[in-house]
């Protein structure tokens, strides 16, 4: 394999070196004008000879010129193509002669699209009408529209399945996507990205624990979204098989903005949003800190009172606060973006410079994110045969955030567990110490505040990331024959991300003071070859045939230290510690792959693609270091067998489509080699011992493997596109049914056997879902045209097979309720006890009572409460899966109106229906009676009824009324009590994602300054959230995009909505 | 022109040749893990093992044994819920894995294996307390078959388990008298591989061990099984050998560095600081003693004097806490063996095997020791006094806990709304989910074998919590 590859390079080579002698004396010259139907110049028009890969972009009059050398003319006949997306595709005949051919075209309105080019990965290119699978494409306009700052944000609410998670309303908080389901338990399920070709890193590293610290950015963040010209997600295997092992999640295709023919374009647009937070959960403001009814009294220096707040009512009068929105104020984000574009028949360039500053809602000066960014991107052509092009992004990312979570200095739990009365506002005392509701009268400065007050949070932590990423890549396309072309793409990426996370003496995390200091230095560097060859037997039967070749290497390298024990307190320097604990890691990954692909056209309406990638990774086991990926797809355009009319005048358009595939994942790296930890030896409470400061070594607990394969999807994908009532509306309905095998977890070894797991090829997932989108286009008229978008999506996710193991945790869980992929459940669920309930599919003994037995002879439902003989219920201590946070279906809802060509208006609802959260926020605030909830504390309530664990109940003590108190609140009624489903709750909800009026001025007086146009334009980003979930906004996640793992609540940060105003100068 | 297309074919040439030839998928950083060590010298596991049981035998099953057996409370979050005996089996998942993955089972088998000598004796007298405070907090647990190549060890019954735990300790006491291999100082944690403390540490387990199975409800076969007939005498002949002075003590050093605080600080004042507070019944004990280790042991809350909580009270300020110049200080040594446990077992030896009058002077000389006055007493009174010395002298001690179920002394009152002191701990979940062989919660028995429920504490009154 490897001979026959280097004789094809080398073969190319010389064909490189052999063309440079055979210069173009005389050639062709082709011009002319791309009209709209009615006259109107249209300008970036695409007119291409596609035989020969030659053509050129209309200018703003509609003009265009392009040569062709003499050596490529040999009089023959060839097809001049005119594409624009919105028009149906123009093709003419024209025979090459030497001198000047004038060609016109009047393009036809299409909004089917159906001769645009897609970008289908790996340097492949089709056209819509050929693809064999379902089409997902967001072009600029949508992702300008959506308001966000981060790419993946942007995403939400744009195809059907493709779920995205903001983790907070934090500035550079991460978003997580996930398409078509979960089909990993081991990694965090994100698609590859790739822009312009290139792979690139999208991976989410916090600094801290996953459960606590800050957000932190996805590293697709650091693209800037006004470069992005259009976006592809290759969602299945059936479409991403082309990247074999990385692309089980999908594929997201970013082409950037590139320079066309004509004068230079200048662009300035400058965007103010105006942001406040959301919703947030209820506190009460009736009773006091303390206990038992008693007010705390905390008079004596030191002194530390109950951390509860269930003290005597508070006297009238007493001053209250407001604990969530105290913490909140005004946040803004100014977005400034530059461009320069332009370019001649040879050569175009792009040239953007970005700069958003986001200012978040958190009070204090440390909650805010600052992107800088530059880009160009540049073709020239060299030689008549041969383009060089390049492009590269320099980014400068600086964030910082606030603490968050399941963390004792974090903002959150310190603000709303602090009794209503106490004022959190004044954080240092009068000799500038940190108090605390639960230290209130400080005496030292290095001793635990129970919890952080959240004014010293926002004021005096530190935590910040501060990124340097340079990426892009160097191209050569290169046509030695007319039915040949080789394209080269050398790309690059390369971050360097340093990290501070500073909690200052008097931080309860580590009272005495901790810090850690990061850098993390992450480089890619891809190499991808194909070659190209189109051959047309005759207008019947057409078709080409690519081979690749293509070298991936990675390399992660980490260095932390976290320096204990601050000696001047007020100096962020790991130096100025007294205790050292220092982190590495480092990781390097080769990939070496070879693919091929072939298409055939036949009759220009019946399309078949087959393919193959064989993917070698040195994380494969050492077994086998190389496994084939193959796909297959055919289209069938029956638009012609349809007739003029269509069908029965309502079908128009239309193709069915058939799509298999198969894609994997690879094990993380290192994973099928064993060895000894270095790792601290932890209980689950916080303390911990190291042995490596003692010269100690531990075997690890994970066994080796080296079978280890790749994980590996296939997926069949079938649907049909059509459209109706002659293009007013067009309909895609997408079916597809995955199953992904070998798919790699810590598979739990019982801990007597010493390991507490293996990493194994051993679980199978399947995902089967239908997709559909509707537009509708009522109305076309220039001055009055609308056009919705029904977006619909269900996904159906199993664990069919754990080989024998009835759950496995995922990363980013609780102890409890633990995250987790469970046999016949699906990916994600979470565990915890529940009540006793009655459980007729289950022997149901607890404490030695048969439930089922009193069940039946009250004929309770399924499910319903056993309230023992004292009222109460009581614990069934079996762990089950109590929450599923995947939803349902998700859907939304867009419609853009355009009024008297200049206005425009547009909205988007997104809806989610169905999916948990575990509301963990709420069960704390129960124990520290904080919470609304326990208003009703100290009267009498009967379990099942008037809200209270609403529901059937069964057992000797149902309807009774029993004392609801202090100790039920913290007791079995608490978070911190053994059931946690008690606090999980549905967060389906409906947004309105966007909602936006622009407008454009594009009259002639704006000529006098030189400009073409400017647009203005107010939205609003998540005006409105209807859910009933009873926490902050139910669109969260404590773990950003660094886990897999969903609908975790936990003293999350809120999330924010926007208003937004945009002015866009265009010259 | 020329020039141009020879760049090009000069740049694209390395990269392709350097893809066809070398082997590009296999190297030493793609091979070896660079920041994974791939072996262990012996002194390194030794070390790990001292920290990781460290860990296990001063955390959170010190503080649960030692809760239920009331000499603490729970008084916050899910130390209410612990203390009232709701313990799922998620909270001790990590504390039943530690005796078997790496720094338990299979790092001594290891040790064990390469060497000989004193030090393969160390490896196994480490084994034994191990796997004897598994057998005692767990009951059947996998043993004969644990780290072996067997996927899902079977459970073996408890006394099976001690009376391998007997052997493991003789075995080690013929190891540590042989010659051959011996630990490099520093590595040894806790004796710096001193060969005579160890042959001390080993014969009061030994005694310890024998005197589990001295419940009055324990069948005699069972015990036959544990102690191969006659615990109380066996005991009383370990204690012969067992720890002679509280220098040769078995106890995990700390000092001030992070990474090395005693594990009773880290959760009481830095990681937990409202979860624990002393207990009423302990607090109340020594009061009304009249005991020195009163104050020792604590400070006050918010007040002038020592206040416990009640077992699951919600933490008050003036309830006490570790004395954070002794036990709760971040570089307290915590005492796992130590030879106050010795004189006490052999003091309860004594009684048992009818040798009152030899109980009665071990006893008083252990209470002079510790500055408490001579008593008198015979009979159960005796027995009783004996076990309060011993209940005492195990504070913060998982033993605490054992010495209370074998014998209902102190005769405890179960936390509000439970009928029943908590007697046994649930299987880690991790376990039972991997293992065929252990049953679901519901399905495991709510005490062990040696700790059948006790009619009579040893003042003859009817027993409270069992």
């Amino acid at each position: 394999m490897k001979h026959y590859f280097r004789g094809l390079f080398l073969g190319i080579t010389a064909l490189v070196s052999f063309t440079a002698w055979a210069g173009a004396q005389e050639g062709t010259t082709i011009q002319g004008r791309v009209t709209t139907e009615g006259g109107a110049p249209l300008a970036a028009v695409s007119v291409f000879v596609v035989d020969l890969n030659v053509g050129s972009l209309t200018r703003d009059d509609g003009t265009y010129t392009f040569a062709i050398p003499a050596a490529r003319v040999q009089g023959q006949e060839v097809t001049l193509t005119a594409r624009l997306i919105g028009y149906t595709a123009q093709s003419a005949r024209v025979t090459l002669r030497p001198g000047t051919i004038t060609q016109d075209f009047a393009m036809v309105a299409n909004p089917l699209r159906l001769g645009e080019v897609v970008v289908t990965g790996a340097g492949t290119l089709t056209t819509a009408e050929k693809l064999g699978n379902v089409r997902n494409s967001v072009d600029s306009s949508l992702i300008t529209k959506s308001n966000e700052a981060n790419v993946v944000q942007a995403l939400a609410a744009k195809a059907p399945n493709v779920e995205v998670t903001q983790q907070s309303g934090d500035p550079g908080a991460s978003s997580y996507i996930r398409i078509r389901g979960s089909k990993t338990i081991q990694g965090t399920g994100q698609p590859l990205f790739v822009v312009d070709g290139t792979p690139i890193d999208n991976t989410t590293f916090a600094t801290g624990p996953l459960t606590g610290s800050t957000v932190s950015p996805n590293r697709a963040g650091d693209i800037n979204p006004a470069d992005i010209e259009s976006i592809e997600i290759l969602k299945g295997s059936a479409a991403a098989a082309i990247y074999g092992a990385r692309a089980a999640q999908g594929v997201v295709l970013i082409t950037t903005k590139g320079g066309r023919v004509g004068p230079t374009r200048y662009s300035l647009r400058s965007s103010l949003s105006i942001d406040e937070v959301t919703q947030g959960p209820p506190l009460q403001r009736r009773f006091g800190q303390g206990s038992g009814g008693t007010a705390a009294v905390c008079s004596a220096p030191g002194c530390r009172p109950a951390s509860v707040s269930y003290g005597a009512e508070l006297p009238a009068g007493t001053p209250t606060y407001d604990h969530f929105n105290e913490m909140f104020e005004t946040g803004w984000m100014l977005d400034n973006v530059v461009t320069a574009s332009g370019g001649s028949d040879r050569t175009s360039f792009y040239f953007s410079a970005g700069r958003l500053d986001h200012d978040g809602t958190i009070v204090g000066p440390n909650s805010w994110y600052d992107r800088s960014s530059f880009r160009v991107k540049a073709t020239h052509r060299l030689l008549d045969r041969l383009t060089i092009g390049g492009n590269v992004s320099y980014v400068d990312a600086r964030g910082s955030f606030i603490q968050k979570g399941s963390n004792i200095s974090g903002l959150m739990l310190g603000a709303l567990r602090t009794p209503p009365e106490f004022d959190n506002r004044r954080y240092l005392d009068s000799t500038g110490l940190h108090r605390s509701y639960r230290y209130p009268r400080p005496t030292a400065l290095a001793v635990t505040r129970g919890y952080d007050n959240p004014f010293f949070v926002v004021n005096e932590h530190t935590n910040v990331a501060d990124a340097g990423r340079v990426f892009g890549n160097v191209n050569l396309d290169y046509d030695p024959t007319n039915w040949l072309s080789i394209r080269y793409t050398l790309g690059g990426d390369y971050t360097a991300d340093e990290r501070l996370e500073a909690l200052p003496p008097s931080s309860s995390n580590w009272a005495p003071g901790s810090l850690t200091r990061g850098d993390i230095v992450n480089y890619q560097i891809d190499h991808n070859l194909i070659a190209t060859g189109r051959w047309t037997y005759s207008t019947n039967l057409a078709g080409s045939v690519t081979l690749g070749h293509n070298l991936n290497s990675r390399r992660n390298k980490m260095i932390f230290v976290t320096g204990y024990d601050y000696i001047a307190p007020d100096v962020d320097n790991v130096d100025n510690t007294i205790d050292h604990d220092p982190f590495e890691d480092e990781s390097y990954v080769h990939n070496e792959s070879f693919f091929g692909q072939a298409t055939f056209d036949f009759w220009d309406q019946l399309f078949l693609t087959a393919g193959v990638r064989n993917d070698g990774s040195s994380t494969f086991g050492k077994a086998d270091r190389r496994h084939w990926f193959p796909k297959a797809s055919a289209a069938w355009n029956f638009t012609e067998a349809l007739g003029p009319e269509g069908l029965a005048g309502v079908v128009t358009t239309g193709k069915l489509r058939v799509a298999y595939g198969e894609t994997g994942r690879e094990p993380f790296a290192y994973q099928t080699i064993g060895g000894f930890s270095i790792a601290n030896q932890t209980e689950g409470w916080g303390p911990f011992l190291s042995p490596t400061q003692k010269g100690g070594l531990t075997r690890a607990g994970a066994k080796s493997n080296d079978e280890l394969k790749p994980e590996r999807t296939t997926e069949l994908e079938a649907g049909f596109d059509i459209g109706l009532f002659k293009e007013k509306a067009d309909l895609s309905v997408t079916y597809y049914d995955s199953r992904s095998k070998d798919v790699i977890f810590q598979a739990p070894l019982p801990p007597t056997t010493g390991y507490t797991s293996q990493v194994q090829n051993a679980a199978i997932i399947d995902n089967t879902g239908w997709e559909a989108t509707l537009n509708l286009r009522p109305f076309t008229r220039p001055n009055f045209a609308m056009e919705t978008t029904l977006l619909f999506a269900t996904n159906d996710n199993l664990v069919v097979d754990l080989s024998g193991f009835d759950y496995v945790d995922m990363a980013g869980s609780f102890t409890d309720p633990g995250g987790a992929a469970v046999k016949g459940s699906r990916v994600g669920v979470l565990r915890s006890a529940d009540f006793a309930r009655c459980r007729y599919d289950e022997t149901n003994m607890v404490d030695g009572i048969d439930i089922n037995a009193s069940c039946r002879a009250s004929n309770a439902p399924q499910g319903a409460l056993y309230i023992a003989a004292d009222g109460f219920p009581i614990l069934d201590p079996t762990s089950r899966v109590i929450a599923d946070p995947n939803p349902d279906w998700t859907g939304s809802v867009r419609t853009a109106i355009t009024l008297f060509r200049k206005w425009q208006v547009s909205g988007l609802l997104d809806i989610k229906q169905g999916g948990d959260n575990w509301n963990g926020t709420k069960g704390a605030l129960y124990n520290f009676g904080t919470h609304k909830d326990t208003e009703i504390r100290n009267t009498n309530q009967v379990f099942g009824r008037n809200g209270f664990h609403e529901g059937a109940v069964a057992g000797p003590g149902a309807g009774t009324a029993v004392l609801i108190d202090q100790d039920w609140f913290q007791g079995l009624g608490s978070g911190f009590g053994p059931v946690a489903a008690q606090f999980i709750e549905d967060a389906s909800y409906v947004k309105l994602r966007e909602i936006s009026v622009a407008y454009t001025l594009d009259q002639a007086f704006l000529r006098r300054f030189g400009m073409s146009s400017v647009d203005l334009r107010v939205a609003g980003r998540n005006l409105k959230t209807w859910t009933d979930y009873t926490g902050i906004d139910p669109e969260t996640n404590l773990g950003g995009a660094e886990v897999a793992l969903r609908g975790i609540d936990y003293f999350n940060n809120p999330q924010t909505r926007s208003f937004v105003f945009s002015v866009g100068l265009n010259w | 022109m020329h020039r141009v297309s020879k760049i090009f074919a000069g740049a694209i040439v390395p990269t392709l040749l350097a893809a066809g030839c070398s082997d590009f998928l296999s190297g030493d950083k793609l091979e070896k893990n660079p920041t994974l060590p791939s072996t262990a010298t012996v002194d390194q596991l030794l070390v790990g093992v001292a920290t990781a049981q460290a860990v296990e035998q001063e955390g959170a099953l010190a503080r649960i044994a030692t809760m239920w057996a009331q000499q603490f409370a729970g008084t916050d979050r899910q130390y209410i819920a612990i203390d009232q005996y709701d313990v799922t089996e998620d909270d001790i998942t990590g504390e039943f894995n530690a005796a078997y993955a790496g720094g338990g089972l299979i790092d001594l088998r290891e040790i064990q294996a390469a060497t000989t000598g004193p030090y393969r004796g160390i490896a196994r007298v480490w084994e034994a307390l191990i796997i004897g405070t598994h057998a005692s907090v767990w009951g059947d647990i996998p043993y004969s078959e644990a780290v072996s190549d067997v996927t899902d060890p079977a459970l073996d019954d408890q006394a099976e388990v001690y009376a391998r735990v007997q052997a493991v300790l003789d075995s080690a006491i013929a190891d540590l008298q042989a010659t051959g291999d011996a630990p490099t100082p520093s590595a040894d944690l806790i004796y710096a591989g001193n060969t005579t403390k160890w042959l001390q540490a080993a014969h009061t387990l030994k005694a310890r061990y024998y005197l589990h199975w001295t419940d009055p409800q324990v069948p005699a076969a069972l015990a036959t099984t544990a102690c191969g007939g006659n615990c109380a005498q066996k005991a009383l002949a370990a204690t012969a050998n067992g720890i002679s002075a509280s220098a040769n003590n078995f106890t995990f050093t700390h000092d001030a560095q992070a990474g090395q605080e005693n594990v009773w600080y880290q959760f009481m004042f830095v990681q937990r600081d409202s979860y624990i507070r002393a207990g009423k019944f302990l607090v109340d004990l020594l009061t009304a003693r009249n005991d020195p280790r009163l104050t020792q042991w604590f400070e006050p809350g918010d007040t002038n004097i020592v206040i416990g909580a009640e077992p699951a009270e919600p933490q008050k300020a003036y309830h006490a806490v570790l004395n954070q110049s002794s036990r709760g200080s971040r570089t307290f040594d915590q005492p796992i063996i130590t030879a106050a446990e010795n004189t006490l077992l052999r003091a309860e030896a004594q009684y048992r095997t009818g040798d009152e009058a030899g109980a009665l002077l071990t006893l008083n000389a252990y209470r002079t020791s510790i500055g408490m006055g001579n008593i008198v007493a015979a009979g159960p009174a005796l027995l009783k006094a004996i076990l309060e010395e011993l209940y005492l002298a195990y504070f913060q001690n998982i033993e605490a806990w054992t010495v209370y179920r074998r014998s209902c002394y102190p005769n405890l009152t179960p936390s509000s709304g439970a009928s029943e002191v908590g007697a046994r701990l649930l299987y880690g979940v991790d376990e039972r989910n991997a293992n065929s062989n252990v049953p679901l919660p519901s399905e495991q028995p709510t005490r062990n074998d040696f700790d059948p429920p006790t009619t009579n504490a040893p003042d003859g009154s009817a027993c409270i919590g069992q």
